[in-house]
């Protein structure tokens, strides 16, 4: 029992780090919190911790005694046309066209039956100069969806 | 002034006396009026010369309190009394130099402390579509041109480039005989850094932090600055260039003549970008005669729920004064 509460301990530990050293440099790197359903009434936690070295990106979903690695993540953006809030493009122009930060990971999760389940997550990176982003998009496992929402803390 | 308005008796010879506050200058002139017309003119002609002496004194007032923010990039060669197009640009004093013939990059003994104003606020001006930006890093730039949600603008220390646009100026401190520089900044989250000048090297498995690591030689008069252990937590320039962890930012300062230090800095940061690159050159110009004063961050923010960190979305319509 000691064993348990000392892991349990040192997994929350971790996980306040490093949210205390998120970073404001690639939009994924830091550690989201949130949860994921397939209705409104019936919800998941969620804990991703996401980190860019460079050339690519990795992660960890539900860091603890439980951790899976996530198999498969990356970031694809589409970019906006550059302009400033309130500049250039003239009067016509309308407002500036942002860049879009899409996010696609896939885990594989070990189910109640022992088996492994198959989850691919796609979303979208929402006010992503902000410290505390958000993506939010859907998932799927099987013939199950719903949607899903994390915050970096 | 009221003195001279209730006993104006300028016109009246004979009177006892006429008190004139010369306001502005610090004096009151007291002049007994005479019985003739010349003292008339005389005192005419001293109002005159004391009108045209305060307004001779307002470009170097004006010196003192802006010179350097509009300088920026171009505004190489500038000379002291340029602002406002009132005269011709006085030559600048040569280069300050150290007993061992180094410059003083900032301020030196034997005169006031000054600052350094007009540092870069957009790193790849001139040269945007140039910059080997990775996808990301570029989407990350093009975003923070909308939203400008900028960490220094909520008192977050910004390191390397981001120190010379901060408000009211940087002061460098040479101190030779500890082989260090520390620069100040005025504004924002009025910290510094420490250039260290005694030839150790870098650590290793530093800590990233806001300023990070910064180690300084001479090359001839161009004081060569590198800084690595950065974190992501502030953006290299006002317009938002990003960077990551992996960034070692080389900085060169040439103190050319007394008043002009330029500025250039290279990129090296294979987290953001594909390649290094170098900046243009960027010119600060110097403010003499200012002492460092105590500038808290959290003054005057109305706005403690859009601190960094607590915020639950962007608000456009706002703008962020540090």
């Amino acid at each position: 029992m000691k064993v348990v509460r000392l892991i349990s301990f040192v997994a929350v530990v971790l996980v306040l780090t490093t949210a205390t050293i998120a970073q404001e440099g690639h939009p994924l790197t830091g550690t989201w919190y949130g949860d994921f359903g397939s209705s409104s009434a019936k919800r998941n936690d969620l804990t991703v911790i996401l980190k860019w070295d460079g050339q690519s990106a990795s992660g960890l979903v539900n860091p603890g005694p439980g951790a899976v690695p996530i198999k498969t993540v990356r970031m694809d953006v589409k970019l906006g046309d550059g302009r400033a809030q309130g500049q250039r493009g003239g009067e016509n122009a309308g407002p500036p066209i942002p860049p879009q930060f899409l996010v696609h990971f896939e885990v594989d999760a070990k189910n109640k039956a022992g088996g492994m389940d198959h989850f691919v997550f796609d979303g979208k990176v929402e006010n992503p100069v902000a410290g505390n982003r958000t993506i939010v998009g859907s998932w799927t496992c099987g013939n199950q969806k719903g949607d899903f929402r994390l915050r970096r803390m | 002034m009221d003195t001279w308005r209730r006993d104006s008796v300028l016109f009246v010879p004979g009177q006892p006396a006429i008190i004139f506050d010369a306001e502005g200058e610090g004096s009151i002139v007291r002049i007994r009026f005479t019985k003739n017309v010349f003292t008339l003119l005389t005192v005419l002609i001293a109002m005159l010369a004391l009108v045209a002496s305060g307004y001779a004194q307002a470009p170097q007032q004006g010196q003192q309190q802006g010179q350097g923010q509009r300088g920026g990039q171009g505004a190489q060669g500038q000379g002291q009394g340029q602002r406002g197009g009132r005269g011709q640009a006085a030559p600048s004093l040569p280069t300050p130099r150290r007993a061992d013939g180094k410059p003083w990059i900032g301020s030196f003994p034997g005169q006031k402390p000054g600052r350094w104003n007009g540092g870069p606020t957009t790193l790849p001006q001139g040269q945007l579509d140039k910059i080997p930006f990775q996808p990301w890093a570029r989407a990350a730039y093009d975003q923070r041109q909308i939203d400008q949600f900028e960490p220094h603008t909520r008192c977050k220390a910004s390191g390397v480039s981001r120190q010379f646009s901060t408000p009211y100026g940087t002061e460098f401190v040479d101190v030779p005989d500890l082989q260090r520089i520390y620069i100040l900044d005025m504004g924002g989250p009025n910290s510094f850094r420490i250039i260290y000048m005694d030839g150790r090297p870098h650590p290793q498995n530093l800590s990233p932090t806001n300023y990070g690591h910064s180690i300084g030689r001479w090359e001839g008069d161009t004081l060569v600055v590198e800084t690595v252990g950065l974190n992501e937590k502030f953006w290299l320039d006002t317009r938002g260039t990003p960077h990551t962890s992996k960034l070692k930012f080389t900085e060169r300062f040439t103190r050319p003549d007394m008043n002009t230090l330029q500025y250039q800095a290279t990129i090296d940061d294979p987290g953001a970008y594909t390649a290094p690159w170098t900046t243009n050159v960027f010119t600060m110009r110097w403010s003499p005669n200012l002492d460092p004063f105590e500038y808290i961050c959290q003054d005057n923010n109305y706005g403690p729920e859009l601190m960094l960190g607590s915020q639950s979305e962007i608000d456009n319509t706002k703008f962020f004064v540090p």
